[in-house]
């Protein structure tokens, strides 16, 4: 069995904070948005998707109310909410730094 | 899916319609790109509970991921403090089950020892039967009821002949204690005061009549006297002591087998009524006490009564806390030697770990969150420790047990046995706990703390010497004790121990007997005397001289007593054999303390029974109690009358030990009155003795030996880990031209500086220590060269091998291969 990156759980919740930031969303449309803006190289794995979304509302980083979409579909929509917003600046601070930082380690070395 | 809610199912639903759509697949090709739906609905359902409560089992669900990782590690930790958990838990259930655990009698929680206190402030439980009745008529109001017992030795002759343990009980003991029976009956009224039945325990069934279901009814012949057995009592019901008697008999039949003396006493205690306050029942007990006991001699004389509880079989005095303290602090000092060795361990790790928790760090996880599920995973492994712990100790407490009865059992004692309960389970669950994050919380806090913080390698050095010095404190002290056991062996008893011995035959032994042993050329003396020295407490006796009374040791022999042991009369002279002459030898400390300056012979002293005599001799001091206590403070001798049922035969041997017990046992056998005998040389009697301090040296040793054994554990894993680590920095200093032997050598410093901040630490602890425990303890000479010195080289040379077997590795180092390998 292939170990699972412990991160990911914590990169899950950034890329989700990051898509609803753009404009709300379901579900599915988060899935596509971030397959789609990371030109295929980010694919997110459906089944924990909805934990996911499930934990951030819980935790009021973002907030979920069932719409209608374009297509008629009952679909719960996801949008971020301000504590969202913050959490999100945070990560991307830290986030950039460390890949700045792993970033120069990687050209060290070369 | 059944076990999602209706919302999640519904946007779950929605989802795969979603994608089937935009792949223009079916369902069910959406449904497995989605995944397992189980694990979602497992999820889910710990969305619900509170938000603690999902952390807690995302840390659980990530430290049995790592641990499954990392099967070494596990394997390692969990043994390392699996071996501590259980030595500690097997104490504690020891413990428990004497100290904490009500005895199973009823109202165990209301039963309390009536003791008196005297103008010293000495305690005293033991009162006579004519005491114990006038305490019982007082007592009506306050208690259930008062029961007095005597647990004796005693020799069962038929069916089969073996020492035993009898216990002597008032009327009423069984009613008021609620014991039940397995069959046969209790004893009525009559028989009670008649003392001519006998109830026997079920461990005195299995160990006398072989669980002979025909028992009650049957005899059992106790010394010259015959007993019915009425009945056999449940296996629950052990009696109110932590050794189980093989039967109890009335108080009534006391002197039919026991050796006479005088006023015997035996403890009372009593059961309140519920609702009754301790302090009440004493102050209505206390006048009827001061009136029994407040005249006559001086050392019987008391002040004032006392209620001490005793719920269960040891009660928690404070002797018992201070030596349980002790041994307590024994085995903690090694548990702490094992969660400093995983701290060590774990701080390893946590470098390894360090990017993966930089990460999490920086996609915004608090640096407590980690911390607590760093912890997590050293509480995980706690408890697997717990549970092999636990594992361990229930097999290992009944091994323990059997060793630190085995004295016991060879004289015929069962202990009651201890088991695992509740209190040890919740005791082992709290200490795997404590100790899961004890070792798991510094590296934990190491690893999350800022990385410019590198505390590391000193953090590990500070926890190599915790570990040195508690294992220096753990051998000394066990040193200390062995060396105390040995002294204690080689102590002076005032005769030889090798040549005296103790017959031990339960026969008469006449005229006739004593002349044929007398005619062995190998046996050089034969003695009858009431007691044998070395038998731990010996008969004391009320004295009265020159109208002052004192409480003295008190022995009966005969003319061939002081020539039996070695004795030489230092003034004066014996006795003489045939002679009716009331005339007594007294020891030296007597002389000295009785009659202080004066001429010691033709003084007169009355004993308690009213005879009255002369002194004509002194003797030189023996020890006739426990050999710990030293020589008598007091001893008279007094000439056996007549020959009497009860007496002791001690016998010098002039040939060969061991073929001298075997004819003495011959002529037991081919005697007027046949029975076996079992010889035993005074240094056997006072093994026994030795005992106690016997098992401490080996509980000591035991944990010094576990102590040092995981320091060195943790001395070679720090050290193959600086190397591993410095494998680069080594190979640049051997491509320089270094000789691996500096290189090793300073690996060797390095480390085993450590380890001697740990014994400079160590000792003055040690002294301190010893000082305070050992000689309050276990009456201990606390200072002892040899322990002192040869504990610590020992340490050393033992932790410098540990360190240097995984630094030689430094010196294999390929400077090539280490310069490439990009450390």
């Amino acid at each position: 069995m292939a170990r699972k990156p412990d991160h990911l759980q914590g990169s899950l919740d950034l890329l989700i904070l990051k898509s609803l930031e753009y404009r709300p969303n379901h579900g599915f449309g988060i899935t596509l948005h971030i397959e789609t803006v990371s030109e295929g190289l980010l694919n997110v794995e459906e089944g924990s998707l909805y934990p996911a979304l499930h934990r951030l509302e819980r935790d009021g980083l973002i907030a979920g109310e069932w719409k209608v979409t374009e297509n008629q579909r009952r679909a719960r929509v996801y949008s971020i909410t301000r504590d969202g917003k913050k959490r999100l600046a945070e990560a991307t601070d830290n986030w950039k730094n460390v890949n700045r930082g792993v970033a120069r380690m990687l050209r060290f070395s070369e | 899916m059944s076990d999602l809610d209706d919302d999640l199912r519904e946007e779950i639903e929605t989802h795969l319609a979603m994608r089937a759509e935009h792949d223009r697949s079916t369902r069910e090709q959406a449904r497995k790109r989605f995944g397992n739906q189980g694990q979602i609905a497992e999820e889910m359902r710990w969305m619900h509970v509170p938000r603690w409560l999902d952390e807690v089992r995302q840390d659980l669900r990530y430290a049995i991921r790592g641990i499954r990782h990392n099967p070494g590690f596990t394997a390692t930790a969990v043994s390392v403090l699996g071996l501590a958990i259980a030595a500690v838990t097997t104490l504690f259930t020891l413990y428990s089950n004497y100290v904490l655990k009500p005895m199973p009698i009823r109202g165990a929680d209301r039963n309390y020892y009536v003791g008196a206190v005297d103008a010293q402030g000495r305690r005293s439980t033991n009162w006579s039967y004519e005491q114990f009745r006038q305490l019982e008529a007082a007592s009506v109001e306050a208690f259930e009821g008062l029961y007095g017992e005597n647990l004796v030795q005693t020799a069962v002759l038929r069916p089969v002949q073996t020492e035993s343990f009898v216990s002597f009980v008032s009327p009423g003991y069984f009613g008021l204690t609620g014991a039940r029976l397995l069959t046969g009956r209790f004893l009525s009224a009559q028989e009670e005061r008649d003392g001519t039945h006998l109830l026997l325990s079920h461990s005195g069934w299995r160990r006398l009549l072989h669980e002979d279901p025909e028992a009650v009814g049957k005899t059992l012949q106790i010394r010259a006297t015959r007993f019915t057995i009425a009945g056999i009592l449940d296996p629950a019901f052990t009696g109110t002591e932590p050794v189980i008697p093989d039967f109890w008999i009335p108080l009534s039949a006391m002197d039919k087998v026991r050796v006479v003396g005088f006023g015997r006493p035996f403890v009372v205690s009593g059961i309140l009524k519920p609702g009754v306050t301790a302090e009440r029942a004493r102050q209505m007990l206390e006048p009827v006490g001061i009136r029994i006991r407040g005249e006559g001699p001086a050392e019987q004389r008391i002040t004032g009564m006392e209620l001490t509880p005793r719920h269960s079989f040891i009660p928690q005095g404070t002797e018992v806390k201070l030596a349980a303290a002790m041994v307590f602090a024994i085995f903690l000092l090694v548990l702490l030697i094992a969660c400093a060795n995983l701290a060590n361990l774990q701080l390893a790790r946590a470098a390894a770990r360090r990017q993966e928790i930089e990460v999490r760090l920086s996609l915004g996880a608090s640096r407590w969150r980690i911390v607590r599920q760093l912890l997590t995973e050293s509480a995980v492994v706690g408890v697997l420790a717990a549970m092999l712990g636990l594992l361990a100790a229930a097999f290992g407490v009944l091994r323990l047990q059997d060793y630190l009865f085995s004295e016991a059992v060879r004289w015929g004692l069962a202990a009651v046995p201890a088991s695992l309960d509740w209190r040890v389970f919740v005791f082992s669950a709290g200490i795997a706990l404590v100790s899961g994050v004890a070792f798991g919380l510094l590296p934990a806090l190491e690893a999350t703390a800022s990385a410019r913080k590198q505390t590391g390698f000193r953090m590990r050095g500070y926890l190599i010497s915790g570990q040195a010095a508690a294992s220096l404190v753990l051998l000394i002290l066990s040193a200390l004790l062995i060396r105390n056991t040995q002294r204690l062996y080689q102590a002076d008893a005032g005769f030889d121990l090798d040549r005296v011995m103790e017959l031990r035959w339960q026969e008469v032994a006449t005229p006739a007997f004593v002349d044929r042993l007398r005619a062995d050329p190998l046996i050089a003396e034969v003695s009858v005397q009431d007691s044998f020295p070395l038998s731990g407490s010996y008969p004391r006796a009320k004295i009265t001289t020159n109208g002052a009374v004192h409480l003295a040791g008190y022995n009966e022999v005969d003319d061939r007593y002081f020539a039996a042991l070695g004795l030489k009369i230092t003034q004066g002279r014996g006795f003489v054999r045939g002679s009716q002459e009331a005339i007594a030898v007294v020891s030296e400390a007597t002389a000295r303390r009785l009659w202080p300056g004066q001429n010691v012979l033709g003084q007169t002293l009355v004993v308690e029974d009213g005879k009255s005599y002369q002194v004509a001799g002194v003797v030189p001091d023996v020890v006739s109690g426990w050999m710990f206590q030293g020589k008598d403070p007091t001893m008279i001798y007094v000439p056996v009358m007549e020959i009497k049922g009860h007496q002791n035969v001690a016998v010098r041997a002039a040939g060969d030990v061991q073929t001298v017990k075997r004819r003495l046992r011959e002529y037991c056998v081919t005697a007027e009155s046949p029975n076996v005998c079992q010889p035993m040389t005074a240094r056997e009697v006072a093994g026994v003795q030795r005992f106690p301090f016997q098992a401490a040296a080996m509980i000591a040793s035991g944990a010094g030996a576990i102590g040092l054994l995981l320091t060195c554990i943790g001395l070679f894993g720090v050290v193959s880990y600086m190397v591993v680590q410095r494998s680069r920095e080594i190979g640049i200093h051997l491509a320089l031209g270094a000789q691996a032997g500096q290189v090793v050598g300073r690996f060797v410093r390095d480390a085993f500086g450590w380890v001697l901040l740990g014994i400079v630490v160590g000792m003055p602890v040690c002294l301190a220590l010893s000082a305070v425990a050992a000689s309050k303890v276990f009456a201990l000479d606390s200072f002892d060269a040899a322990a002192y010195l040869v504990t610590p080289t020992v340490l050393v040379l033992i932790t410098l091998l540990s360190c240097f077997l995984p630094a030689r590795r430094a010196s294999r180092v390929d400077p090539m291969i280490s310069l490439r390998h990009d450390g």
